[in-house]
């Protein structure tokens, strides 16, 4: 186990607050980083008291992670921003099934908790990393070494990292001090598959406004949110057209008609519901869809079934797993499987089955996923976690997301000249070699 | 609504649709099929008589509009055309749906883009030759959203890149300046650049200060305001208080507009934006361009002001423009008089209480984009302001929009000169 300690110390600015506004200034070149860079690695302990006395800390083992745990999770319960794929309960299982032979790194952002000066420190920022050798944000491997957040296709649908409200701007200075520092040897930080609107968005572009980082976003696309309206049948009438919901009625109605149909939910508030049979079911039906034709199921795979079979009972376990079922005579044509953390949730997989495409058993069940989230108040918004091109949550969820990835310069002279270069490395592929070089 | 893709080839050079009364010498068009069979084709209008014409239909597109911005609106909008136009090259590009099923055959208006187009490209220090559209932002315009007709939002903004593509305005660049980052017209060109791959760059962008309320006022001034602070603020307000009448009064129906307008001018023009020439009653144009769109927000019942009297004598002031669900803060002021009450912050803080029992509005954006300005220490939301620069259509233009990172890199790297214009 590898622990670097990295101690920064700001001013007692209220923190409280969101991060300040400023225009971009520019031309002052970022000093404090530049000394930093020149130094050996700057001393562990900072004496001064004033405000809070951020130190990174870095693990670069999972057994060694485990021990953090506590803190992490009090960390994910007062983060600025909830993402729940980076709660532990959630992460340690997925870095554990994917993470495989990459490279992990963890930077934990630390401070003396003001209440308790002698006690634990207090957690303030918690970045999952993982090291590249090559940044590939461009079809040609460039070979720049490149820290990315961690991210599992198809699993983990936001890497927005977790910040403590109240700490956040210190948090992600000390982050990017450490970053500066350069005690590694890498040129990029890729942030990748973060908010590009909201708290955690606001930090950033303020850091990186008042640092003038070099930065470039490589990609950036909306995905369907939801966003309760005053009611249930307010939102869906605001979202689709009288036709489409006479329509709608009619289909419920017909397969009413034809046999015994009814809307299940396995509900954390309930309890008492056999979770491990609804786990099952889903799966098996999940794999009967389209999904597992395709061999895009969980069930497909064994690592994909015991990661989200271990996911989903502690979800349930902690009142944070949501699913929803449409079943037809007993049995389901459609269902849903959502995580809810603090005011936020996040739709995780979807299936139906397509004998009754006709239907449209799916769209059934999502508005009766709109009107559960209107009945919870809590619940202020919810991500599809969707592809930006799909047309029927696009539909009947209206407000949208924007998710981005943002390379950032570490304060290296290559990794500056690489990011701003990177668009014109795109012109000049897409010109002269006509070749596409967005990387898909 | 689903988006077809557009290609280059389809777009076409047509004559401009039929549109009731109107006869436009000057307007150019391209037209492209959209979704449904929708045909999208872009109007460019360059004089103010031929705008008139619109005026109906652009109320009507501010009314229907996915993100609403009151500088847009053409009663905000036309009396500024009036003001700050003369000298300046402004077009309009309307884009329209033509759905002869739908609306009696004529075309629906779905998105106006207010451009000025200038010579040189000036997002980076130096001015670099290139010609360039960029939205309009005249003095007292704080945010360039364009308005776009819900339920038609991709197909407006492919219909006017479609248009920027074919080149007939000349220019190699588009600037869409002062946009909201936190809306779904970004949202929309995020969406578009995606999907065609399209070289942008971000070329500036800050944040400012948001309102948006919580469960109560008390709640939301006890996360904004330390201890300390709140309490030194009861004690400002308390001997005010005991230097006179106190009172905080809001503009009604009922009141004389003329009044509240004449002493809100002449209280801002008695501070320092007074001496500093800055003030709206400085200049003449500028008087009478504000004059013309508090009345008409008044008669639409869109003005709100606020103010706070000592023995019936403003001391502070503020005036707001509210559209849709949210509010724009237009102007503040102050008298310095009073500068150690800080009767600017008791006004917002009273501000916040009023807001809190208006469950219609849910956001007010600042408008203020100084540092360190009152509301970023009372309020607690953020919204993202950027500038965002596309190639129009020239091969030049995706070049410029390319090299830009790496022309500020050598700038500041080698030439150590300030990249950004201040």
């Amino acid at each position: 186990m590898m622990k670097t300690i990295f101690t920064r110390r700001t001013k007692s600015a209220d923190s409280t607050k969101g991060p300040l506004t400023r225009r971009e200034v520019i031309g002052v070149a970022p000093l404090q980083a530049q000394q930093a860079a020149n130094g050996s690695r700057p001393s562990e302990v900072d004496v001064t008291t004033d405000g809070a006395k951020m130190s990174v800390v870095i693990v670069d083992d999972l057994t060694a992670l485990e021990k953090h745990i506590a803190a992490w999770e009090e960390l994910a319960a007062a983060a600025i921003e909830p993402n729940v794929f980076y709660e532990p309960w959630m992460l340690m299982p997925a870095l554990r099934a994917y993470s495989g032979a990459g490279r992990l790194l963890f930077a934990l952002v630390q401070t003396p908790d003001p209440a308790r000066p002698n006690g634990p420190p207090l957690l303030c920022g918690f970045f999952p990393l993982e090291l590249k050798d090559h940044y590939d944000g461009i079809s040609n491997r460039l070979p720049l070494k490149t820290l990315c957040l961690w991210r599992k296709q198809e699993m983990i649908y936001l890497c927005a990292p977790l910040l403590r409200a109240g700490y956040g701007r210190e948090a992600l200075a000390a982050f990017f001090d450490w970053l500066g520092a350069g005690d590694h040897n890498y040129s990029l930080m890729e942030f990748g598959f973060v908010t590009g609107e909201g708290p955690f968005h606001h930090l950033l572009l303020d850091y990186l406004n008042q640092h003038l980082k070099f930065t470039y976003v490589t990609e950036a696309f909306t995905r369907a949110l939801f966003r309760p309206a005053a009611d249930a049948e307010d939102y869906v009438r605001s979202a689709l057209g009288r036709f489409r919901r006479k329509e709608l009625r009619r289909l419920e109605k017909r397969l009413a008609e034809t046999g015994r149909l009814e809307y299940r939910t396995l509900d954390p508030c309930v309890g008492g519901d056999d979770v491990d049979a609804w786990v099952e079911e889903f799966l098996e039906f999940e794999a009967k869809s389209w999904k597992g034709k395709g061999g895009r199921a969980l069930d497909c795979s064994e690592t994909d079934r015991k990661y989200f079979m271990e996911i989903a009972r502690e979800a349930f376990r902690r009142g944070k797993l949501m699913m929803l079922a449409l079943r037809f005579n007993g049995s389901p044509i459609a269902y849903k499987v959502n995580f809810l953390s603090g005011d936020g949730s996040f739709a995780f997989k979807i299936a139906f089955d397509e004998e009754y495409a006709r239907y449209s058993p799916g769209v059934l069940l999502e508005l009766e996923n709109i009107r559960l989230l209107h009945e919870r108040a809590q619940i202020r918004w919810m991500d599809s976690c969707a592809n930006p091109d799909r047309f029927m949550i696009n539909q009947l969820w209206t407000d949208r997301r924007a998710i981005q990835t943002l390379v950032i310069s570490t304060g290296k002279r290559q990794g500056d000249l690489v990011v701003a270069a990177i668009p014109l490395l795109k012109w000049c592929n897409r010109r002269i070699f006509r070749r596409d070089l967005l990387g898909r | 609504m689903a988006n077809e893709k557009v290609t280059g080839g389809s777009v076409i050079d047509a004559p401009a649709p039929p549109l009731p009364d109107a006869s436009r010498p000057s307007a150019r068009d391209v037209t492209a099929d959209g979704a449904h069979g929708v045909r999208m084709s872009v109007v460019v209008i360059n004089d103010l008589t031929a705008l008139e014409k619109y005026v109906p239909a652009w109320e009507d597109l501010a009314a229907n509009a996915i993100e609403p911005n009151a500088f847009y609106e053409p009663w905000m909008m036309m009396p500024a055309i009036r003001a700050f136009g003369a000298g300046r090259r402004l077009q309009f590009a309307l884009v329209l749906a033509n759905e002869p099923a739908r609306h009696d055959g004529a075309p629906l208006l779905c998105g106006i883009f207010p451009l000025e187009r200038q010579n040189h490209y000036q997002g980076l220090s130096r001015k670099l030759p290139f010609k360039t559209l960029r939205l309009w932002k005249h003095k007292y315009c704080y945010l360039c959203t364009p308005l776009v007709r819900e339920g038609y939002g991709q197909q407006v903004i492919a219909a006017f890149f479609d248009w920027l593509d074919a080149g007939s305005h000349d220019c190699s660049l588009m600037e869409f300046r002062f946009i909201a980052g936190d809306g779904l017209f970004n949202g929309l060109l995020i969406d578009y650049f995606e999907r065609r791959t399209k070289l942008h760059y971000i070329s500036m962008y800050f944040l400012r200060a948001m309102f948006r309320p919580t469960v109560d006022a008390d709640t939301y001034i006890c996360a904004a305001l330390s201890a300390k602070h709140r309490k030194m603020v009861r004690r400002q307000e308390r001997q005010l208080s005991e230097i006179g009448r106190l009172e905080y009064d809001a503009l009604t129906p009922d009141d004389d507009v003329e009044v509240w307008i004449e002493e809100f001018l002449r209280l801002e023009a008695g501070g320092w934006k007074g001496r500093e020439n800055t003030a709206i009653a400085s200049d003449e144009s500028d008087q009478s361009y504000f004059r013309s769109i508090a009345e008409e927000a008044f008669r639409r019942g869109r003005l709100s002001m606020l103010a706070l009297r000592l023995d019936g004598r403003p001391i502070a002031y503020k005036c707001d423009f509210p559209a849709g669900r949210g509010l724009f803060t237009f102007r503040i002021a102050f008298d310095e008089n009073y500068a150690r009450n800080s009767p600017g912050m008791l006004l917002e803080i009273e501000n916040v209480r009023r807001l809190h029992a208006r469950p219609q509005i849910e956001w007010v954006d600042s408008c203020n984009d100084s540092f360190s300005s009152m509301f970023n220490r009372l309020w607690l939301g953020r919204r993202t302001i950027l500038d965002v620069v596309v190639g129009a259509g020239k091969t030049w233009g995706d070049w410029v929009v390319a090299a830009i990172p790496l022309l500020k890199l050598l700038n500041r790297k080698l030439l150590r000169s300030d990249a950004f214009p201040q």
